[in-house]
């Protein structure tokens, strides 16, 4: 497989794998609309992707890069966080602001299984919080009313799930 | 990173990822963290619950609930429910598209069809349950409050109806509709409340009808969009097979006859599934089964009850080679038939039979030597020793179960069924579902003894094998269940 060189928003060049590269459907669309060809010296902007993030989503590229493609079927079943893999466990032991710019990053990139598993690592953060302890973790200013508060409280009062 | 994190500004559409791994009582307290993020959770939230009303007096409560549901669940409601349901559809009409009520009385009904026609809601399915325990008291009160809301006109955006018609003051609302695709009709006590229905929705699609209590034939033209098919009723069912339809689902749990087969293969060109469960005062004949098995689009065939076994003469024709899914269940089943059946139909990829008074084991051998594509197998477990002798004696191969990935198992786990699970390999098992309906019978003890075993050999054979426990009946069994699967799981 040949490699492929893609520029950070910092300006650093990474050199590598087609294969790898390919996991982001965004650089899949940009290199089949560009119509970039094997063995060209082309590089691939990333503005959105600062170097540090992009190193960690490329390590975490290569160690999915043999994953099964996701299918129609995967989003039918049942939505788990407990299913994380240990490795995706360590790989995502990181600060807020990684964790954070990793789920922009896995967005931009169109990477569905890193985004999935940051999501579900978000929602592993809030499971079982209070409003108050979901704020403090996610060090977010609280910007209701005690009245406004109070009304959606109750208009969540007869919810039952589905 | 040099940036401040700000989590509140992540796009709608991660978020909308992390709330659909979050449980409802997350998203509500994420809901509550911040104004942002109560916009993206009130989104996600808009399909994903109920509005579960079963409190009394909710009226002002209701009127003060500004969230918008696509569905609307009211429970046990009062007298003032109707001004409730009005409130409801009142502020939000465009996205109460599902509404299934409670116990509502007659004349509540009555006047609920009024509102949604008065308002002119895009509500598109409505189920209504009547309460019958308080309808005598109220007969007459109920009665002279009909007649005076008889004036209903017309609910067209309604296509989905659900409707418990315990009483011929069903009458007026049985003429309201006029788009139905979807009609589901319980107790039926008039020949007028069906034949209403049907003649003002000449879309509908798919019509079930059970529990009818009267006995006159019914009038069944304008049925000419209709695909689906289903009554227990034995009248119906006879007048329904009389003419030509291009259905392509038919389900009658009526008595059966072998001239109801006949008419169903002569008017039924484009049927695909049929479903048929007989009484203990019907049989089937050969001449029935070859009927059906003659239907050249048939895929899934369905049949509960007993065989005439004295006119079985014992003929197979070759049957229809489209036939995929294959259901059989009585008592005493046939043989002949059950072994035919395997024969004949190598290529379906979902078997099931379930006798209740005869092993269904007895036919694994034929199973493993005949199936070529089978993937789903359900069987009842009421077997003895007979099958654990074969396997002991003939070293068990199962080319006929090496697609398969799912075995349904009926089961009162009296039997020492866990001799089969021994010798039992089907190499692409993913699932194992119990249907444990007869427990109730079993001594607990035993039971629980013989699951533990059961269980292991299932995991030792298949380590990665789902198991569930169907029945809804037995709740505190489940649970004690879930902790015996999971020590399964941990050996």
């Amino acid at each position: 497989m040949p490699n492929i060189k893609l520029q950070s928003s910092d300006g650093e060049i990474f050199d590598t794998s087609l294969d790898i590269a390919l996991c982001s459907l965004t650089i899949k669309t940009m290199i089949d609309d560009c119509g970039i060809d094997e063995g060209e010296d082309t590089v691939v902007p990333l503005p959105n992707v600062n170097s540090t993030i992009l190193r960690k989503v490329l390590t975490w590229a290569q160690y999915h890069k043999d994953d099964p493609q996701p299918t129609e079927d995967d989003d039918s079943k049942e939505k788990r966080t407990d299913d994380i893999s240990s490795w995706d466990a360590d790989f995502l032991k990181v600060d807020q602001g990684t964790l954070f710019e990793l789920i922009l990053a896995a967005n931009y990139l169109d990477i569905k299984g890193l985004l999935d598993v940051t999501c579900k690592t978000v929602a592993n953060m809030i499971k079982g919080k209070t409003p108050e302890e979901i704020r403090k973790t996610f060090n977010i200013k609280n910007d209701f009313t005690p009245a406004e508060e109070e009304q959606v409280r109750k208009e969540n009062e007869w919810c039952e799930e589905k | 990173m040099g940036k401040t994190t700000n989590w509140k500004l992540l796009p709608s559409d991660v978020v909308q990822n992390i709330l659909q791994y979050s449980e409802v009582d997350d998203v509500q307290n994420f809901m509550i963290t911040c104004k942002q993020w109560y916009f993206e959770a009130d989104y996600y939230l808009k399909d994903k619950v109920w509005l579960c009303i079963d409190k009394t007096d909710t009226l002002k409560n209701v009127k003060a609930c500004k969230r918008r549901f696509e569905n609307i669940k009211l429970k046990n409601t009062s007298p003032t429910d109707i001004r409730v349901i009005k409130a409801l559809l009142r502020r939000d009409v465009k996205y109460a598209d599902r509404v299934t009520t409670g116990f509502l009385r007659f004349d509540n009904l009555s006047r609920l069809i009024s509102v949604v026609e008065e308002i002119g809601s895009n509500l598109k399915s409505l189920t209504l349950h009547n309460q019958s325990s308080n309808f005598n008291k109220r007969k007459r009160s109920m009665k002279n409050e009909v007649t005076k809301n008889a004036v209903i006109t017309n609910v067209s955006t309604v296509e989905e109806l659900r409707i418990d018609c315990a009483n011929d003051n069903i009458l007026p609302i049985s003429k309201s509709f006029s788009n139905l695709k979807y009609l589901e009709l319980f107790s039926v006590t008039s020949s007028a409340v069906l034949e209403n229905f049907i003649a003002s929705n000449p879309f509908l699609e798919s019509l079930n009808v059970k529990f009818i209590s009267f006995q006159k034939e019914v009038s069944l033209e304008n049925l000419g969009n209709l695909k689906v098919f289903s009554t227990n009723d034995p009248i119906l069912a006879r007048s329904f097979v009389k003419q030509p339809l291009q259905i392509h689902t038919l389900d009658i749990s009526c008595v059966f006859t072998d001239e109801l087969c006949s008419n169903i293969r002569a008017n039924f060109k484009d049927l695909q599934k049929l479903t048929i469960s007989a009484d203990d005062s019907s049989y089937y004949s050969d001449k029935a089964l070859n009927d059906i098995w003659r239907m050249t689009k048939l895929s899934t065939f369905s049949f509960n009850g007993i065989f005439d076994t004295e006119s079985w003469n014992r003929s197979f024709r070759a049957p229809v080679k489209t036939i995929n899914s294959l259901s059989l269940q009585g008592k005493y089943l046939v043989e002949d038939i059950v072994t035919n059946c395997i024969k004949n139909f190598q290529n379906v990829t979902k078997f099931e039979v379930y006798d209740v008074a005869a092993p269904s084991f007895r036919y694994i051998q034929e199973m493993a030597e005949n199936f070529k594509n089978l993937e789903f197998l359900g069987l009842s477990l009421v077997d003895e020793m007979s099958f654990g002798r074969l396997l002991k004696y003939k070293p068990w191969k199962t080319p006929g179960f090496e697609k398969l990935k799912e075995l349904k198992l009926r089961s009162n786990f009296e039997s020492p069924t866990d001799i089969f699970f021994k010798y039992f390999k089907a190499p692409n098992l993913e699932t194992v579902s119990f249907d444990l309906s007869a427990i109730h019978d079993s001594d607990e003890v035993a039971f629980s003894i013989n699951i533990r075993k059961v269980l292991k050999l299932i995991h030792r054979n298949s380590p990665d094998v789902e198991i569930t426990l169907d029945t809804e009946q037995l709740q505190k069994e489940m649970l004690r269940m879930r902790e015996l699967i999971f020590h399964a799981r941990s050996l």
